[in-house]
């Protein structure tokens, strides 16, 4: 392969090793890599407990894995069970991304998730030390003497190099780095065989590979990138440039969503049977998904729902259904709710449900109301009134200020996620 | 989500207290503590419930993070706490530190080795 033409910059993927796990053995003065400590959610809907995160000493000593559930635990007083703060770790996770600022220009550092960010030090690191080594070392010494916390660094001469660098081979290196370049691509990772070691590979690629005699990245990078297109589309010649450790990604430039939607889903604290239940949460989501379009000026031509069935009641391979519905723009909560229930009523067969998922999509700005000549103008303005006032309530004073009286119907869960940050406990209730 | 407001330490200590009462449930041979942490990073004063327990895994609850970082606050916070509680209280990182009325050692165990 002639890389000549392709991006050679310098890039670090950098990730916090066990990230919550360790803010939290800071935070009691244990030793990150040395405590034996899991963080477990306790909500009602992980079914008596989660694993969201193991110190890198309990993964070895009970081989606890992340996602792990309660009952998987070892009954052993050596470990520490410890509940998830979740406005703390954004707190620490814009710390460190404070310090990786010192290091590239806001415009070259992109955060990628909760523990991980990119940084493009192609131009500023030779600001810092004589190879990019040593200025990875530099940001690790950094980090750990300003938070206590150990990173892990991937680097590359281009993003999925550094990815895979950190992902394939960073961890477990003594020093926490690992260094990948179009000269040494195929020798550290084509003879892996274990395709959904690598990013974008899951389970169900895999399989498809496997269905195509690929079963690792030397058969991916040495079959004909047409073949692989036809098979998977465009995500074909994407699998292709992975196995030869290219990516022309421009990570400044601005990428236009074609159809952006807004939404939200939850997993269910149990079986939900009855359908005055079921509409509950449907509406209070609607409502939620309903007050975020308001309050980014946008109003919505489609709406969708999504129903998970629980797992007890899967026949037939169908674990749920989800649908969608084009309306007239509105972002009008009523109609919205209305739209939904009737997805829900259309094609809900009294089967148990877990999951429920609804998004907005086709936004377009709100230029105005539109009135309906069919239905009373008074009663419509007074609708608009109405959604404006419940919004200017909670932005003044909280989301939980104001609430519609079916959340306190048994079924609701409203109240309960108030708390929650990603689902898991925020933590304010320990300050 | 509710907002907490502790204008001293006396506050303070009703707020911990409080805390611990709504985490402390009794059980056979259990065994519980407060942990004080010193946090040297964020420059405040981390208090956690710990509650051991034979042939089950142990728990840490946060309490409350104390944000007046000085020995003087912590110091009668403290006092105000143990007025209230017998149960124990551990220091973590605080080595060769003492209380400013006493001068005593605040802790004499070595906490955690890098």
């Amino acid at each position: 392969m002639n890389y000549q033409d392709e991006p050679h910059g310098v890039f670090f993927m950098i990730d916090n090793k066990s990230f919550y796990a360790s803010v939290e053995s800071i935070k009691r003065g244990l030793n990150p890599l040395k405590s034996v400590l899991v963080v477990m959610s306790e909500q009602k809907n992980t079914n008596g407990g989660l694993v969201l995160a193991a110190s890198p000493s309990a993964k070895r000593i009970f081989n606890i894995k992340n996602v792990d559930r309660h009952y998987d635990l070892p009954d052993d007083p050596k470990l520490l069970v410890v509940p998830p703060r979740m406005n703390l770790y954004i707190e620490k996770n814009l710390v460190i991304n404070k310090i990786f600022n010192r290091f590239v220009a806001e415009t070259d550092l992109y955060p990628y998730s909760i523990d991980e960010s990119i940084l493009d030090l192609t131009h500023s690191w030779k600001l810092f030390g004589s190879s990019p080594l040593e200025v990875a070392r530099l940001i690790q010494k950094t980090v750990r003497k300003e938070t206590g916390l150990y990173t892990t660094i991937g680097i590359g001469e281009n993003p999925i190099q550094a990815k895979l660098a950190l992902d394939i081979y960073a961890k477990k290196s003594p020093l926490l780095i690992s260094k990948v370049s179009y000269d040494n691509f195929g020798s550290k990772f084509w003879n892996i065989t274990e395709l959904t070691s690598f990013w974008s590979i899951g389970k169900k690629t895999a399989k498809r590979l496997k269905k195509l005699s690929i079963n690792s990245l030397f058969d991916l990078a040495h079959t004909n990138p047409f073949r692989l297109k036809k098979e998977f589309g465009i995500i074909g010649t994407q699998l292709f440039a992975l196995a030869w450790g290219i990516d022309r990604s421009n990570l400044c430039e601005f990428l236009n969503v074609k159809n952006p939607s807004v939404g939200n889903s939850q997993v269910l604290p149990r079986d939900y049977i009855k359908q005055s239940e079921i509409e509950v949460v449907i509406k209070e989501i609607g409502q939620q998904v309903a007050a975020r379009i308001r309050h980014i000026g946008r109003v919505t031509g489609c709406v969708h729902l999504g129903i998970g069935f629980s797992l007890s009641s899967i026949e037939h391979g169908y674990s749920g259904f989800a649908h969608e519905l084009k309306i007239l723009p509105t972002d009008n909560t009523q109609l919205l709710t209305e739209q939904l229930l009737f997805i829900f009523r259309s094609f809900w067969q009294g089967e148990p449900i877990r999951h429920v998922a609804i998004s907005y999509s086709q936004l377009s700005p709100k230029l105005g109301d539109q009135l309906s000549l069919f239905e009373n103008t008074n009663l419509q303005l007074k609708k608009i009134m109405f959604n404006s006032l419940i919004d200017r309530i909670r932005e003044r004073f909280g989301v939980e200020a104001i609430m519609y009286a079916n959340s306190l119907l048994k079924g609701g869960t409203f109240i309960q996620r108030q708390s929650l940050v990603g689902g898991h406990n925020g933590g304010n209730s320990f300050e | 989500m509710e907002e907490i407001h502790l204008n001293n330490s006396v506050q303070e200590a009703h707020y911990i207290l409080k805390q611990v009462k709504k985490y402390f449930k009794p059980g056979i041979k259990a065994r519980y503590y407060i942990l004080v942490v010193n946090d040297r990073f964020d420059h405040t004063f981390n208090f956690f419930f710990n509650i051991f327990k034979p042939k089950h895994f142990s728990r840490s609850i946060p309490l409350h993070r104390i944000k007046c970082y000085s020995l003087d606050y912590l110091e009668n916070l403290i006092k105000e706490l143990q007025q209230e509680t017998q149960l124990t209280i551990n220091f973590v990182l605080f080595e060769n530190q003492r209380w400013p009325s006493t001068n005593q050692l605040i802790s004499y165990k070595r906490s955690v080795k890098d």
